[in-house]
């Protein structure tokens, strides 16, 4: 992963808006520090996962393995439909601006 | 001490010790009020007076309470009415600090006890009820319930978090736990369960108490090993559908101890984990919450 990617990924952890990609990556990053193990997610917030075997983990190691992880964030970009829809929402609200839905979709996506 | 028997006459004032004696009419006490009676010390063991003020007789003993020496009422079995005490009586307040218990009794027969209610224990006093000892007041409480009437309830509701879980066997769902202390050992926990999930392929549920699998061996399921509650299947193995699933048991803890329970989730399949997510579908955009509800169910 280039490195505006998973900085912007780890903005994201931090603010608590990980988008469903993301949580795919941060899956991965488990599974390659902690193979095998079973857990529970929470929002997608790697400081919040929980192991059923109640063991503890490191959160930094999990952050540092996402940086290895293959991730191309072009490719998770919310389809045109959606973005549409959402500056039709943004226009009727008056909201078309940089705390506007449509701003917030493409933001994590674009350098 | 001086002898004053002469005959069949003796002293009024005599103080005597008589290896045995025969008494063909009567026998009358020494009547003392309490504190005559606290007067006396700590008489021999086996002193018997009557006491004026509580208008019983009594008898010093070595070990009055938890191994004390003291005074305790001579004869016991407390007040009734009828033939053979066929009706046993209670007055219906208590004034005094009362332990039940083996331990503050000295003895295996004070761990269980028993009082015909209404009883009200009067302000300033106690009755305190040792661990593992019980009371039971028997009817006449206006609060008094009858099998299968509900004693308590306690819920708990998830926050709109999206919850993934990866697990192989049923996983607690977090915030999502409810402590319920039961009033009767015998009382029965029915449990109430109302999760929003993306249900992918295969899903089991179940309930997990003090975080061990409540319905162990309960089922067999490939999913989960045993211990589902419900288990929903879908041949489609996406996770982009929701489902409502709604669980229901009922437990019976044998305690009055405080026990929690929690739900646990699981969805794989052959070993593979699925991806399960609580209160959400994959794509994010359908939070919900989830719920579970305990009530104590008076039992028999």
């Amino acid at each position: 992963m280039i490195e505006s990617a998973w900085r912007k990924l780890f903005d994201r952890i931090r603010a608590g808006s990980v988008t469903p990609e993301d949580e795919a990556v941060i899956q991965q990053a488990i599974t390659k520090v902690y193979p095998g193990r079973d857990y529970v997610l929470i929002n997608g917030n790697v400081f919040d996962l929980r192991f059923t075997d109640g063991e503890s983990y490191s959160p930094e190691e999990i952050m540092e393995a996402i940086k290895g992880i293959e991730y191309v964030p072009q490719n998770n970009r919310p389809k045109v439909n959606v973005l549409i829809d959402a500056i039709f929402r943004d226009i009727q609200n008056g909201t078309l601006n940089t705390n506007g839905e449509f701003y917030k979709a493409l933001d994590p996506f674009l350098d | 001490m001086s002898t004053k028997i002469n005959g069949n006459q003796i002293d009024a004032a005599t103080r005597a010790i008589v290896t045995a004696l025969s008494v063909t009419e009567q026998i009358n006490l020494p009547g003392l009020t309490q504190v005559a009676i606290n007067g006396l010390g700590t008489p021999a063991y086996g002193t018997i007076v009557y006491n004026t003020d509580e208008d019983q007789a009594q008898i010093y003993l070595q070990d009055a309470s938890a191994g004390v020496p003291g005074w305790d009422d001579v004869g016991g079995g407390g007040p009734s009415v009828g033939e053979e005490s066929i009706i046993r009586t209670n007055a219906d307040f208590i004034a005094e600090n009362i332990t039940v218990g083996p331990v503050a009794n000295g003895g295996e027969e004070f761990r269980n006890g028993f009082t015909a209610g209404p009883v009200e224990v009067q302000q300033g006093y106690t009755v305190t009820i040792e661990n593992g000892a019980s009371w039971f007041i028997l009817g006449g409480e206006e609060n008094d319930l009858k099998e299968g009437e509900v004693v308590q309830l306690r819920m708990s509701a998830t926050p709109p978090n999206r919850y993934l879980i990866n697990a192989q066997n049923l996983a607690q769902i977090p915030d999502l736990e409810v402590s319920i202390a039961p009033t009767h050992t015998n009382s029965k926990i029915v449990l109430l369960a109302m999760v929003n999930s993306s249900a992918r392929h295969v899903c089991s549920f179940g309930f997990l108490r003090d975080g061990s699998v409540l319905t162990s061996g309960l089922s067999g399921n490939t999913n989960v090993s045993s211990g589902s509650v419900a288990t929903t299947y879908d041949g489609y193995d996406g996770d982009e559908y929701m489902y409502n699933v709604n669980l229901q048991y009922m437990d019976t803890p044998n305690t009055t101890n405080s026990v929690t329970y929690t739900v646990g989730a699981s969805s794989s399949w052959s070993g593979g984990n699925r991806n399960l997510y609580i209160n959400d579908r994959t794509q994010n955009d359908m939070r919900s919450i989830s719920t579970l509800i305990a009530m104590e169910v008076r039992g028999v």
